[in-house]
């Protein structure tokens, strides 16, 4: 399966919001550690309502966070 | 590696040698045999049901010990989602050629084993569409 196209901020985000772990993430938007660090690494594209979920805890809009790597279309 | 991967580690494990089991009972029987002669319900019974049960076994020792990782999330759901929509295709063609050996009135061993083989590699399946989500990626859009 080809990784997703969407790419993200997260890890940059964590870090500015004060060293934010991806179990304090995972938690604040109902998800497993294991599903924060497969959406950061991209290997996992979130659902809209996890998205918005996600730019919530930063206070950030959502395109601060994610992405769209403009490419050849699948 | 999450539990959910164990999991399915677990069910590809115990499918497999449930299969191999089940392969190494029947074969000295076919030997030269007639199959309307070969006795292949106990075997096929015994491994399915040891199956199930390991199966029954390892998800409740996991779903025990799932507090440590929390869950099951949206990706989780997704995943096994997907993996048991590939399974399943397989139960599918089983199933249908399982219809078909009864319209040429084969042997009954003969529409048993398709079935059996049929869940065996929907299991394997199943499994290994289950353990590449969690490991190389999961795209749903």
């Amino acid at each position: 399966m080809k990784p997703t196209r969407v790419t993200n901020r997260i890890r940059a985000l964590r870090f500015e919001h004060g060293e934010m772990t991806q179990a304090e993430l995972g938690r604040r938007i109902g998800m497993t550690r294991q599903s924060v660090i497969a959406i950061e690494q991209g290997r996992y594209s979130p659902s809209l309502e996890t998205a918005f979920r996600i730019a919530q805890v930063f206070g950030v809009p959502l395109d601060d966070v994610f992405q769209f790597t403009e490419g050849e279309q699948r | 590696m999450s539990f959910r991967e164990q999991n399915a580690w677990a069910l590809l494990v115990t499918t497999l040698l449930a299969g191999v089991a089940y392969g190494v009972i029947l074969l000295p029987q076919l030997r030269g045999a007639d199959v309307a002669e070969v006795r292949y319900q106990p075997a096929m019974l015994t491994t399915l049901g040891v199956a199930v049960v390991v199966q029954i076994l390892v998800s409740i020792v996991v779903a025990i010990t799932a507090g440590r990782d929390g869950g099951p999330d949206e990706r989780d759901r997704a995943i096994e989602r997907f993996s048991g929509q590939v399974g399943h295709a397989f139960v599918v063609i089983a199933a249908l050629g399982a219809l078909a050996l009864a319209m040429l009135e084969a042997q009954w061993f003969w529409i048993a084993n398709a079935l059996y083989l049929g869940f065996m590699l929907s299991g394997v399946v199943e499994a290994m569409a289950r353990i590449a989500a969690y490991r190389r990626g999961f795209d749903q859009w």
